[in-house]
């Protein structure tokens, strides 16, 4: 089972993008991947030097991450609320 | 193994003499007035020193030492601009650069001209020379594009603010350090500002501004370890624009750093980014889904490439080279919002890499067979 620690608005010199890393008490495996995915669609690149997937959620959020990483980026879209974090939450600590 | 490059925003790895330097410096008592004196002891003299040696400025006092060139640069906007004024500056400034101006606008009404650049953010001497009024006060450039690497024609420039007697403010932000610059060569009245903790290899929080004379109205006040009766602040230079306690031991590891530079040398640092930038270019410019920055001159000493993705943000692509293929760029508007305008990349940015010196050849490959990766991701 895998938990959020924490839910960190990334600040840089970046676009006007909601752009925020989640925490995990744990690393991504596969399952903890295709669990996110629900009715998104998921890009999985396993031949890369560390495998990563990027799952989109058209209107709410793409989230990027690696496997065996412990955190991932999430891009919220204009129009994501706050219930679609707290979803993407409780989809991850439900895993 | 994990590549840096992000050298246009901090060097990395430091010189060990910084770091050894800085540490002497944390663990030694000072009980004067360090940085004050005008003796060839004095701590804080002698980087003032080095830095006069290394960029050929005559006189140390004229180097202010500053705690970034952001500082500087207000230095100057706010004494020259202070009654408002016209300034001409051109769309690749830096937000070190625009938002002094926009503030120098609100608050003081000065007005000020953008020179837009040619296709390659080549900043024309014609369209500067077009745009002088009779009170233009100021003309304000950068050195070289913190975005796209182009190097600015600077001596031309000066030549010509020199040739009407209007003050010049040189952002070398992304030059000094990179490409070997002589201020003495330099004409008319010259203000240069530079970051230490850039290619001039010390630590952040250390910076520098270069005054022509000292003339140019003074906007900081306070203590300054010496003269302390005086009821108004020191007119002399350099004490003329500094107050308060001074970042010692980051100016002791910026001395050491510019000696470091002093003997290594940049002109071969400069040849060796030059290098890295054209394998990089060559290697990606045909590369289906990427879009290359154009680089004036196909000039790379600044030792930068930023490009684009078709199909991918800057920021996604910095994810995937950061935590798939162990390369920390840097992604976004690189505070430079007005140039991303003039190549249609805001406000999504791009993604930049920017190499050191030290960087093995080899590097420009392996950033080129990342990105053809992710160029192969967005085809797919």
């Amino acid at each position: 089972m895998t938990r959020v620690l924490s839910i960190k608005l990334l600040e840089n010199c970046l676009d006007s993008s909601t752009v925020k890393e989640v925490s995990l008490d744990g690393p991504i495996d596969e399952t903890l991947m295709r669990r996110l995915v629900e009715d998104g669609t998921l890009k999985y690149y396993p031949h890369f030097p560390r495998p990563y997937f990027r799952i989109e959620r058209a209107r709410q959020y793409v989230i990027q991450g690696v496997i065996n990483n412990d955190s991932l980026r999430v891009t919220f879209s204009p129009q994501a609320t706050a219930q679609t974090e707290q979803h993407l939450q409780t989809q991850i600590d439900q895993s | 193994m994990q590549y840096y490059l992000n050298h246009a925003a901090s060097s990395f790895p430091k010189p060990t003499c910084v770091a050894k330097a800085m540490h002497q410096a944390l663990m030694t008592a000072n009980h004067d007035a360090p940085g004050r004196g005008h003796h060839d002891g004095d701590i804080l003299w002698k980087c003032r020193a080095s830095i006069a040696r290394l960029l050929g400025v005559h006189k140390p006092e004229q180097i202010i030492l500053t705690p970034s060139a952001t500082h500087g640069i207000n230095t100057v906007i706010t004494g020259l601009l202070r009654n408002g004024g016209h300034v001409i500056t051109s769309t690749t400034e830096h937000n070190s650069v625009l938002r002094p101006l926009y503030h120098a606008q609100k608050d003081f009404g000065a007005q000020v001209t953008f020179c837009s650049t040619d296709e390659s953010a080549l900043i024309d001497v014609d369209r500067i020379r077009q745009s002088i009024r009779k009170n233009t006060c100021l003309i304000a450039v950068s050195a070289a594009s913190n975005v796209t690497g182009t190097i600015q024609p600077i001596d031309k420039i000066a030549s010509l603010a020199a040739s009407v007697e209007i003050p010049l403010l040189i952002d070398a932000a992304q030059y000094i350090g990179c490409i070997p610059f002589n201020y003495s060569a330099l004409p008319g009245r010259v203000f240069v500002v530079f970051a230490g903790h850039k290619a001039l290899l010390g630590p952040a929080g250390t910076g520098g501004l270069i005054v022509p004379d000292n003339t140019l109205p003074q906007s900081l006040f306070g203590g300054t370890g010496i003269r302390s009766e005086l009821l108004q602040h020191p007119e002399e230079l350099p004490l003329r624009h500094e107050a308060g306690t001074p970042n010692i031991p980051g100016f002791i590891g910026l001395a050491a750093a510019v000696d470091y530079l002093l003997k290594a040398g940049i002109e071969t640092g400069a040849q060796h980014k030059h290098q890295l930038v054209t394998l990089l270019r060559d290697q990606i410019k045909d590369v289906p889904g990427v879009q290359c920055l154009p680089l004036a001159n196909n000039d790379g000493r600044a030792g930068i490439v930023s490009f684009t993705l078709s199909n991918m943000t800057a920021s996604e692509a910095g994810y995937i080279l950061a935590d798939v293929f162990l390369m920390l760029t840097r992604t976004g508007l690189h505070c430079a919002p007005q140039i991303h305008r003039h190549f249609k990349t805001f406000p999504e940015g791009t993604v930049r890499i920017s190499f050191g010196a030290d960087h093995p050849l080899d590097t420009a490959t392996e950033c080129a067979t990342a990105i053809q990766e992710l160029a192969g991701m967005v085809q797919s």
